[in-house]
């Protein structure tokens, strides 16, 4: 067990990333073959992406150093997360349960989720441009992009509506609060 | 009692001052804005105004500091109920049943009930602070580890009732609030824990951020997930209208309970708003005849909320005077501001500055009062969120998550998080896991462990019994979480027989 947890310590998180995603992935097909589970198979990769992350704690907590003052104690770092994971084991056994159940709810089903998540990765672009070409225009472009993505078609709105919210941010956060949102390396000359 | 009275009198006469009275509602206007302002805690706006306070003589500077940190608590619910966006970690609660209401087309109700419920409750900790400080303050330092960790376990036992139906997934997502909540520093020992190389995980995950991203952006995920673009966008009709007086008086027993609730939980250190405000929205459910309305919209889980963070401004005041004791993370910044005056709190306080003392609690009455007057016309600006085309408002909340979460610490770090939470809290909805018990975790999970270890260095596993405060405690929370489950299946069960 601690040869796994020294090993899984040494693993860029993008590796356990992508391994978690693999087993998510597996976990669907194996959901989706079976008549029980397949109407709530997302009810179940939730619960099972949480176990995932327990088990990986769990895992972890082997490699955790214990100190010979913790060990006398009686209470390492390693007690506490082993707790929850132990409980956590017993509780996902439980819900697990009540998900199959014949009268339990199916999943919701997806309606535009490619729509939703683009806007979530489209946030995640804008976050990323804020080092390049600064808060103000990052959030701007953002904000404009998701309304005509929404279909809005007020071009006084699509306008005002980012402008307006430059404005409150610089003059609240920038200048009454102190809060330096980055101005982007591309524009970065004008505060010099 | 006589002396109390006439030691408030004196208070109130040394606030008795146009200039006082100004900074209190400067205090208390800077309060709202900064509580409203996700990413702006209560602490936090303590701290930004607190150079003002120099040139000031320590009684202004005091009252003006405990103006903004009454006003910023009642502040976080605005966008709580409007947004669904906590400003205030502590608001979390207000936001499960204001949210819905304002859904409901009863967002002048909602804003209303949290602005009465915050004021109410403020004067309840106002009270208790004045005439129990000493002798509760000697009750919360004889409160032993042991009985803590009793008193985060009775904490986590909201989670049978926050769960409802869904109790077990209810359950599980708690208890995985309290395993994410052991990464970063050990709290006792200072050894990493799955930090995966990342400092900024050092410290955990950053309560914000997580609540913007779980409430907020999960909500607004889910929304534009039904978004139709094709049909015609029209403007939802809310009712801004705030109640008359005469409606609160029926939620006066949830506002008086949770009033008290929150004042004796903030009493002790480290505990705080947002632990009072989750377990007395338990006890108002347990105590409601409707428990199924809670978490649909219910007032008096808006009014439980409110009133317990509210009063636990009192209760935090009660160790910061009676022994220097920050009772909270304001709290600190108080202590901090009392200092900078020359002033050392402590029993002391109450012998060599009188005046200060019962000025500052005079000034706690009057933040209170004015509250209701900023509140009641800023509110009405607020309900106006309802109008705004869905089109302007999701990108708009996406733009303020984004900046709340980014303006706590200027970290993309904290902002990643939110991001990573708002898919969380997407899937959650979707598929009816409750997020709250996560806070629930995510909020208590320090607390229980370092008391957990400090029990057992202190007295060994025999301390979790030695003391019968301890036990009872214990009691209380196993007969709070198994009656929500044991009755609900009894009633299930009769529900079938009938059928």
């Amino acid at each position: 067990m601690e040869a796994l947890s020294k090993f899984l310590t040494g693993l860029s998180y993008w590796w356990i990333i992508l391994g978690f995603l693999a087993i998510m992935v597996g976990l669907y097909f194996l959901f989706n073959s079976i008549q029980r589970t397949k109407p709530v198979k997302a009810q179940l990769l939730c619960l099972c992406g949480m176990d995932l992350v327990t088990l990986l704690f769990f895992l972890l907590t082997f490699n955790l150093r214990v100190s010979k003052l913790a060990a006398e104690a009686g209470a390492t770092p390693r007690t506490m997360p082993r707790l929850w994971a132990l409980l956590m084991l017993l509780a996902s056994i439980g819900a697990f349960f009540a998900i199959i159940r014949k009268d339990a709810n199916p999943d919701e089903k997806f309606n535009r989720w490619g729509f939703a998540l683009l806007v979530g990765v489209g946030s995640i672009f804008s976050v990323i441009m804020f080092q390049y070409i600064g808060y103000y225009l990052s959030s701007a472009i953002f904000i404009v992009v998701v309304m005509l993505a929404m279909g809005e078609k007020n071009k006084l709105q699509l306008i005002l509506v980012p402008v307006v919210w430059c404005v409150f941010t610089y003059f609240v956060f920038y200048k009454l609060l102190f809060i330096k949102l980055p101005f982007g390396s591309l524009f970065s000359w004008l505060i010099k | 009692m006589g002396t109390i009275f006439s030691n408030l009198g004196m208070g109130f006469s040394t606030i008795a001052s146009v200039q006082s009275v100004l900074f209190i509602l400067l205090g208390v206007v800077v309060g709202i804005l900064g509580g409203a302002i996700p990413g702006i805690s209560p602490s936090m706006a303590v701290a930004l105004l607190l150079p003002i306070t120099y040139s000031l003589s320590p009684i202004t500077a005091m009252v003006m500091l405990m103006g903004i940190y009454i006003g910023a608590n009642y502040g976080g619910s605005i966008t709580a109920v409007a947004i669904n966006t906590p400003g205030t970690p502590s608001a979390t609660v207000t936001a499960f049943d204001g949210y819905p209401m304002l859904k409901n087309g009863r967002a002048g109700e909602a804003m209303g009930i949290s602005l009465w419920a915050s004021t109410i409750g403020g004067i309840i900790g106002a009270l208790i602070l004045i005439f129990f400080s000493v002798p509760l303050s000697r009750v919360a330092l004889k409160f032993w580890p042991s009985e803590y960790f009793a008193l985060c376990i009775m904490g986590l036992t909201t989670v049978a009732t926050l769960g409802g139906k869904n109790w077990q997934k209810a359950l599980v997502t708690c208890l995985f609030g309290l395993l994410l909540n052991t990464m970063g520093l050990d709290p006792t020992f200072g050894i990493k824990r799955f930090t995966f190389g990342v400092t900024k995980l050092f410290d955990g995950f950053e309560m914000v951020p997580v609540l913007i991203g779980l409430f907020a952006l999960g909500e607004v995920l889910n929304n534009l997930e039904h978004f139709d673009p094709k049909k015609k966008v029209e403007r939802e009709t809310v009712d801004y209208k705030l109640p008359k007086i005469k409606y609160y008086w029926k939620l006066k027993f949830s506002i008086l309970r949770a009033g008290l609730i929150g004042c004796l939980i903030g009493i002790f250190p480290g505990a705080g708003g947002t632990i009072a405000s989750f377990l007395a929205y338990d006890v108002e459910k347990r105590a409601s005849k409707h428990p199924e309305e809670f978490g649909h919209g219910a007032p008096e889980g808006v009014a439980a909320a409110e009133a317990s963070n509210s009063g636990s401004v009192g209760g935090a005041m009660v160790p910061l005077l009676t022994l220097g004791i920050p009772g909270s993370s304001t709290a600190a910044v108080l202590l901090s501001a009392l200092m900078i005056h020359n002033l050392n709190p402590g029993p002391k306080l109450f012998t060599e500055q009188p005046a200060l003392v019962y000025g500052l609690f005079a000034s706690m009455f009057v933040a209170n009062v004015l509250m209701v007057l900023v509140g009641t016309y800023g509110a009405k600006l607020w309900v106006r969120v309802g109008y705004i085309k869905k089109t302007i408002l999701y990108p708009l909340i996406f733009a303020f998550a984004i900046l709340g979460s980014y303006s706590i610490k200027k970290s993309m770090f904290d902002v990643g998080t939110c991001l990573a939470f708002g898919l969380i809290g997407w899937m959650f909805k979707k598929f009816h896991f409750p997020a709250s018990p996560l806070v629930l975790g995510l909020v208590l999970g320090k607390l229980i462990e370092t008391n957990y270890v400090q029990t057992l260095m202190v007295t060994g596993p025999v301390g979790f019994v030695q003391r019968p405060l301890t036990v009872i405690l214990f009691v209380i929370s196993i007969a709070a979480l198994a009656y929500p489950i044991i009755s609900a299946k009894i009633k299930a069960k009769k529900q079938a027989k009938t059928e």
